[in-house]
């Protein structure tokens, strides 16, 4: 088989990495496409996959919100400050 | 020495933050909708907490508790602005030609078609993952809401935490699987 047509058949490890990059918009479409050929051929990379894309879509859906590093500093000063009384 | 009756769980006002400040703000944006008073009323559970800390008696969950008193804390914010709203409501008068522009504004129909069930759920499935993500190690768990949560660069959080992009993706990788399978049984 070529070099090329091989780099195309990617291991699990490395479908496992792309997709989980993938979810942050990290993977390139020809990445994105090594995933789809892998993930037809091998179930538990699938399962991942559709686990991995499930989470995504939950956490978008949840609309979490991250305090920011200020705001926990605040806090954090405050309870010191309060403890010591 | 271990006591048959010491309690399972243990107070420790200095990893509050840490642990829980996530938690308790997303509980807290989404009951007053603006971000400085769920500040103002974090701060206020967190300091109430310390007072009453000889009462916690380790039945309940750290977070459970500080919960507990967070929402005696917005009950009261409601209180307080109800009793502001109740006098000025006496002086309006809708029968005043001049204020038909107000008038018409409390008329109008609320922008957002977001029905109240989507928005429960979508808060509960919010504190699920909060709560999935105390499965996480504190690192962990701070690279991973940088990451997803806040949506920080790869290399941004590669130099605050010293670590290379691969040492990354295997913490998100993990950070991932756990948490999918903590929310499996209820969410997927």
């Amino acid at each position: 088989m070529s070099q090329k047509i091989k780099s195309i058949f990617i291991s699990c490890s490395d479908s496992v990495q792309c997709c989980d990059r993938a979810q942050y918009d990290e993977a390139t479409i020809f990445e994105k496409i090594k995933i789809y050929i892998h993930i037809a051929i091998c179930k538990a990379c699938r399962e991942y996959t559709n686990k991995n894309v499930k989470l995504t879509k939950l956490i978008k859906k949840s609309n979490l919100k991250a305090c920011t590093k200020e705001e926990k500093e605040k806090w954090e000063k405050e309870i010191a400050r309060e403890a010591k009384k | 020495m271990p006591d048959a009756t010491m309690p399972t769980n243990v107070i420790d006002p200095t990893k509050w933050v840490d642990r829980y400040s996530d938690y308790l703000f997303n509980y807290t944006i989404v009951r007053v909708n603006d971000r400085d008073l769920a500040n103002d009323i974090i701060s206020e559970t967190f300091l109430a907490g310390l007072k009453s800390m000889k009462n916690f008696k380790g039945e309940a969950s750290e977070r459970t508790w500080l919960i507990s008193i967070l929402k005696r804390k917005i009950i009261d914010y409601y209180r307080k602005i109800n009793s502001r709203k109740g006098s000025a409501e006496v002086r309006i008068n809708y029968n005043d030609e001049n204020n038909e522009g107000d008038w018409l504004e409390e008329q109008a129909p609320d922008r957002f078609e977001l029905n109240a069930e989507d928005l429960l759920e979508n808060e509960e499935l919010g504190l699920a993952i909060l709560s999935c993500m105390e499965h996480l190690n504190e690192k962990q768990a701070r690279i991973f809401k940088m990451k997803t949560i806040e949506g920080f660069d790869t290399e941004a959080i590669c130099n605050e935490f010293n670590i290379t992009p691969s040492n990354l993706w295997v913490i998100i990788h993990r950070a991932r699987t756990t948490l999918a399978e903590c929310l499996e049984k209820n969410w997927f």
